[in-house]
């Protein structure tokens, strides 16, 4: 099954920070909230990045490749799992922005993913 | 006569000794009362970062001596700050300013008034009210007819503060900027950029354990943006009053890489001197480095002036300046005085906000 998470409509339009302390769109909630159950399940999801004002490095590193640092997941299965959108000018920098913070993330605990 | 325990004895003969203490305190506050003592601070004619460097810095620090030292005892001070004598200031020199009367305000709880405006240089006046000056010190300034903006000048936004990320706020100011700049597009990394400097700021700029010169208001930050139709480019500024970058880099995760990265270039002068140098390694560093975690902020912070001509992104943090142009220039130059925090401006020519987007 493949869900859709656009980020600007189901979570904010204003992404920024790493934790739950920085603000209400810190990257440990949406990772928590929306990516952690799509690869918990094994489904696939098209992330929609379009709409948002824009995605500071803190955000898209602490969402996409705390995945891999700490939710143990595999470079190759959130890669894999996640399809990301972006049509809004100037916004396919951020999919090539995720996919070299996913690849070079290293796991901080020992998991069975 | 009355026998007493000795705990009780000592017990009165405690209270007694406070009583005279008490005493002899309130008669030596009648023989020397408070006194008070009025400090009188003339800021730099030319209050200007670019232009004179110096002697704006110079002239902050003494207002800060002036308004944030502590007095000595049985003295207070009041600080009259006179803006008569400032005859151009720039934008960053009037947000720095205002965050600093901003601190002020906050930490002394001082009631603030304006003296003599009619003797302020209208421009002047006008930046700075439109800045939003005044309104820090709870004063409604009417407008004269000399006052109306003449299609030049520079057109300034109220500044916008914080202690905590509030990207719906940064973004409002890009967002206010389309309206008046009608020519100018807001594109994403100009949000990313001003998030990441403000998160910077909250996270790293005012570390607990630093000697502070002045009290900081913690995690704080200040940005404003302007539009100047004669140069036809916006420019968006954030500042903050924390140690500076060369003071937080021993602290990152990616100190190891910036030293090496350091250790390639050679340097002016001693290692703690160079100010400018390790605010580009660490610039170099984020931009280069593919490992995850922190250290990635100082990327977005340049990203919206890559590959844009007549792009400029200034860094002015601790004693070092850090000037890099759209088309890969990157200009250094360090000073013995530090600025007392750290200062980003981004300029973006108008018309062109959305090319080079793209790196």
């Amino acid at each position: 099954m493949t869900t859709t998470i656009n980020i600007a409509k189901d979570y904010t339009r204003f992404p920024g920070g790493r934790y739950p302390e920085d603000g209400k769109g810190n990257g440990t909630s949406f990772r928590k909230k929306f990516l952690v159950p799509v690869m918990k399940s094994g489904d696939h999801a098209v992330v929609i990045l379009d709409g948002a004002a824009g995605y500071p490095s803190s955000f898209l590193d602490e969402a996409f490749a705390g995945l891999v640092r700490k939710e143990g997941f595999s470079a190759e299965s959130v890669l894999k799992a996640l399809r990301f959108q972006a049509t809004d000018p100037g916004f396919s920098r951020f999919i090539e922005m995720i996919e070299s913070y996913v690849r070079s993330a290293t796991p901080e605990k020992e998991t069975h993913h | 006569m009355k026998r007493i325990s000795p705990i009780y004895a000592i017990k009165i003969s405690r209270r007694a000794i406070r009583s005279w203490q008490k005493n002899l305190e309130r008669k030596r506050t009648k023989r020397c009362p408070i006194k008070w003592i009025e400090k009188r601070v003339i800021l730099s004619e030319n209050f200007n970062f670019s232009a004179n460097y110096i002697e704006t810095v110079q002239s902050l620090q003494e207002f800060k001596r002036a308004t944030l030292s502590k007095p000595k005892s049985r003295v207070r001070h009041k600080v009259y700050i006179d803006l008569a004598s400032v005859k151009d200031i720039s934008i960053a020199g009037a947000l720095v300013l205002a965050a600093e009367i901003d601190r002020w305000r906050r930490l002394k709880r001082a009631s603030l008034k304006p003296r003599d405006t009619e003797n302020w240089d209208p421009i002047v006046k006008r930046t700075l009210t439109s800045l939003g000056f005044f309104d820090l010190l709870g004063v409604r300034i009417e407008r004269s007819a000399n006052d109306d903006f003449n299609g030049k000048e520079v057109v300034v936004l109220p500044m916008v503060t914080d202690a905590r990320l509030d990207g719906e706020m940064l973004y409002r100011i890009g967002e206010h900027l389309e309206v008046v700049a009608g020519v100018f597009r807001q594109d994403p990394t100009i949000y990313a950029a001003l998030t990441e400097a403000a998160y910077n700021s909250t996270l790293h700029a005012y570390p607990t354990d630093h000697n502070y010169e002045f009290q900081p208001l913690w995690k704080r930050w200040w940005a404003t943006a302007c539009w100047s139709p004669q140069e036809s480019a916006v420019r968006f500024m954030i500042y903050d009053q924390g140690v500076g970058i060369p003071a937080t880099l021993p602290r990152s995760q990616k100190w190891e890489r910036i030293r090496e990265y350091i250790s390639k270039v050679p340097l002016i002068g001693g290692f703690s001197n160079d100010a400018s140098a390790m605010i580009e390694a660490a610039i170099e560093v984020s931009r280069t480095s593919r490992d995850g975690g922190h250290g990635k902020g100082l990327k977005d912070v340049v990203a919206p002036v890559t590959g844009l001509e007549g792009g400029r992104v200034r860094i002015l943090s601790g004693r070092g300046c850090y000037l890099c142009y759209g088309d890969g220039t990157i200009e250094k130059s360090d000073s013995d005085l530090h600025i007392g925090g750290t200062l980003i401006e981004w300029t973006i020519p108008t018309g062109h906000a959305e090319v080079g987007v793209e790196s």
